[in-house]
């Protein structure tokens, strides 16, 4: 594939950093609500501190709730960046390149925030202090911690390697941005000038972190798993908790991947280079995925349930016919199947609006199934709970509870946003560099050689 | 000797007008004034599958019963009270409940106690009574448990891998830092500097 024209290669450019700091209407109502839903839970979370956790639902049976069911969806959500910067780095997937950064950044804000819910999680935070002090390499909540404070710093540096010459490009473009916005994109650049000896050393940066950010991604997610799957609980008390964690996770971070890039492809009129080919393929991807995990469901759930031992019955009546029967049947129904056979029908799979709703089928089921994993299994111990005070056998959050969840979501979806009214949301040099090699089909954009600028792009 | 006899036994050893004993209950306090005080007795039965526990309830003053009054039963576990039952005492100042035969003993002794208690009731002092019963379950031996990741010294093997596991992750992006500095490095020393080509 010849070169990309100069002409063309500023006008990718030119269209990409038009995103750049742009205040669009809708999206600063979005940022504004969200931002008051984030205060909202910052006030909840304070009377929280203030008045302990008793102002939760939280009792001695179900001691974890919301917080950590929400803490394992931020973690799953998080291994999409591994998946899209490093297993489809390695099976060669040209189409990922537009996606790249998004993908990063989704595990970015995902990683922050599954680090902050355990500490929501605590009556007494200040105490998490012991824990570097005084903590056992033998407990798996020592290892979460290591394992997500090492996938965040990961991810810091996976993201920030393929903005560099992205920096460069916005260090001499954005020439009328404020001076001290200048200096950052100086700095951030690294003094980058594209010359043999910069490329080969990103490249070698790039293909180091993309080896070592995937069995950091998995553990993450492994652990998580292990927080559960090591401690004697009907439910809990099962092998395939890592692989089952690991493989919700790709299909959560898929789903919710598919959701962002529509919405960023639709608010950032990026349709260039977010093209019907990414929803296929990304629809294919979340297919297989889910087909996956509803295989691992059946083990999961129809193995005891067809034997249906004395520990295990309680809950799995519970989740089957009992209280906690409709949100089961739709995470398996709706969250699994539906989508399942939605995605299999190609028409509707090259259809971005119903790989959407698929995705937003699979997004719900997955967070509630979080949901499904963490409390109903602690509200069934092995030991029967005998004359209980009342309200500790059973788990209905409180207002303080959802408001703490809802802004957590927030944050998350707000960072997102603030990530990109600051960095491009497409890498630019890998994309050129991807269509010189490959050419736009390969990449799955549209024909650079007819480009026009969007209107409103161009500044 | 059968179980069921063993724990005959005790229970009539300390089923003759069991204890009343006080717990810090006899005190008076501001709240007591105007409260009647009240003596607490505790008998204990069993048949096959449950224990049988018994508390007649009697005005201290005058030793005729006391009906319509609330008591709770528990058993001492190690940091606490873990609740087996609750009842309301009849015109003979008596309340029974049962719990079950196999219940755990707390120490080695294989014993455990029960208490029997009237709480914050309104015209009654709070008063305790306590039974010592033998369990026939055997309180777990102390030794030492093979899964020996829960103890409180990790293994050399896993301390060792643990860091090893970290330590190389670690490395790794440190040595990415080192690229990002060499890459700083091999820029030309004008566009660093000037800011321009």
């Amino acid at each position: 594939m010849d070169k990309l024209h100069q002409e063309i290669k500023n006008s990718i450019q030119r269209e990409l950093l038009s995103t750049v700091g742009r205040r669009y209407r809708r999206e600063t109502f979005w940022v504004l609500f969200l931002a008051m839903i984030c205060v909202g839970g910052t006030i909840a979370w304070i009377i929280q501190l203030r008045k302990g956790l008793g102002v939760t639902a939280m009792r001695d049976y179900a001691s974890w709730g919301l917080y950590i069911s929400l803490l394992f969806f931020f973690v799953g959500v998080s291994l999409i960046g591994a998946l899209v910067s490093s297993v489809l780095r390695f099976s060669g997937a040209k189409w990922r390149y537009p996606l790249i950064r998004i993908a990063e950044a989704v595990t970015l804000s995902s990683i922050f925030f599954a680090g902050f819910m355990p500490v929501l999680d605590m009556g007494r935070p200040e105490r998490l202090y012991f824990l570097i002090t005084h903590g056992r390499i033998q407990s798996p909540i020592l290892w979460d911690v290591v394992a997500i404070a090492t996938y965040f710093i990961g991810s810091v540096i996976y993201f920030y390697l393929p903005l560099i010459p992205d920096m460069a490009i916005m260090r001499d473009k954005l020439t009328d941005a404020p001076p001290r916005r200048r200096k950052i994109f100086r700095f951030l650049a690294m003094g980058w000038e594209g010359n043999h000896r910069q490329k080969y050393f990103l490249k070698k940066a790039m293909n180091i972190m993309s080896v070592v950010i995937l069995p950091v991604a998995v553990s993450v997610h492994t652990i998580s798993a292990w927080l559960i799957a090591l401690t004697l609980r009907p439910g809990w008390n099962t092998s395939i908790m890592g692989p089952y964690f690991v493989f919700g996770a790709l299909m959560a971070g898929c789903a919710i991947m598919i959701l962002i890039i529509a919405k960023l492809r639709h608010g950032y009129r990026l349709e260039h280079y977010l093209t019907p080919k990414h929803f296929s393929n990304l629809g294919m991807l979340l297919m297989a995925l889910t087909v996956f995990y509803l295989y691992l469901n059946l083990n999961k759930y129809g193995v005891p349930a067809f034997k249906m031992a004395k520990d295990e019955r309680g809950l799995l009546n519970d989740l089957f016919f009992g209280h906690n029967a409709l949100l089961f049947w739709f995470t398996m129904i709706a969250g699994l199947v539906i989508p399942v056979i939605m995605l299999s029908i190609k028409k509707l799979r090259q259809s971005i609006r119903w790989v959407v709703f698929a995705s937003l089928l699979v997004l719900l089921g997955a967070l509630i199934n979080r949901y499904l994993i963490v409390t109903p299994n602690m509200l069934h111990p092995f030991i029967p709970i005998q004359h209980a005070q009342p309200g500790f056998t059973i788990y209905n959050p409180t207002v303080i509870e959802w408001t703490i969840t809802a802004s957590s979501l927030a944050g998350f979806v707000l960072l997102i946003i603030l990530l990109f009214k600051l960095f491009p949301v497409i890498t630019m040099w890998e994309v050129i560099e991807g269509v010189e090699k490959n050419g736009e089909e390969q990449v799955g954009i549209e024909d650079l050689s007819n480009l026009q600028i969007i209107q409103g792009h161009a500044s | 000797m059968p179980v069921k006899l063993n724990i005959l036994i005790v229970l009539l050893a300390f089923s003759i007008p069991v204890f009343s004993q006080n717990r810090g209950d006899t005190y008076s306090t501001d709240e007591d004034a105007g409260k009647k005080a009240a003596v607490l007795l505790l008998q204990m039965g069993a048949n096959d599958t449950m224990h049988v526990a018994t508390a007649i309830l009697k005005d201290a003053a005058t030793s005729g019963p006391i009906k319509n009054v609330d008591v709770t039963f528990y058993v001492q576990r190690s940091f606490g009270l873990m609740k087996v039952g609750n009842g309301t005492t009849d015109t003979t100042g008596t309340a029974s409940v049962e719990f079950p035969i196999n219940t755990r003993a707390s120490d080695k002794s294989q014993l455990f106690t029960l208490l029997v208690k009237v709480e914050d009731n309104d015209n009654i002092r709070d008063v305790t009574a306590q039974a010592v019963v033998r369990s026939n379950i055997p309180f777990p031996t102390n030794e030492a448990v093979p899964r020996a990741l829960i103890g409180s010294k990790a293994p050399w093997w896993m301390v060792i891998s643990f860091w090893a596991a970290v330590g190389s992750v670690w490395a790794f992006f440190l040595y990415t830092l080192l690229l990002i500095y060499k890459i700083k490095k091999s820029a030309n020393y004008s566009f660093t500097t000037n800011q321009k080509k």
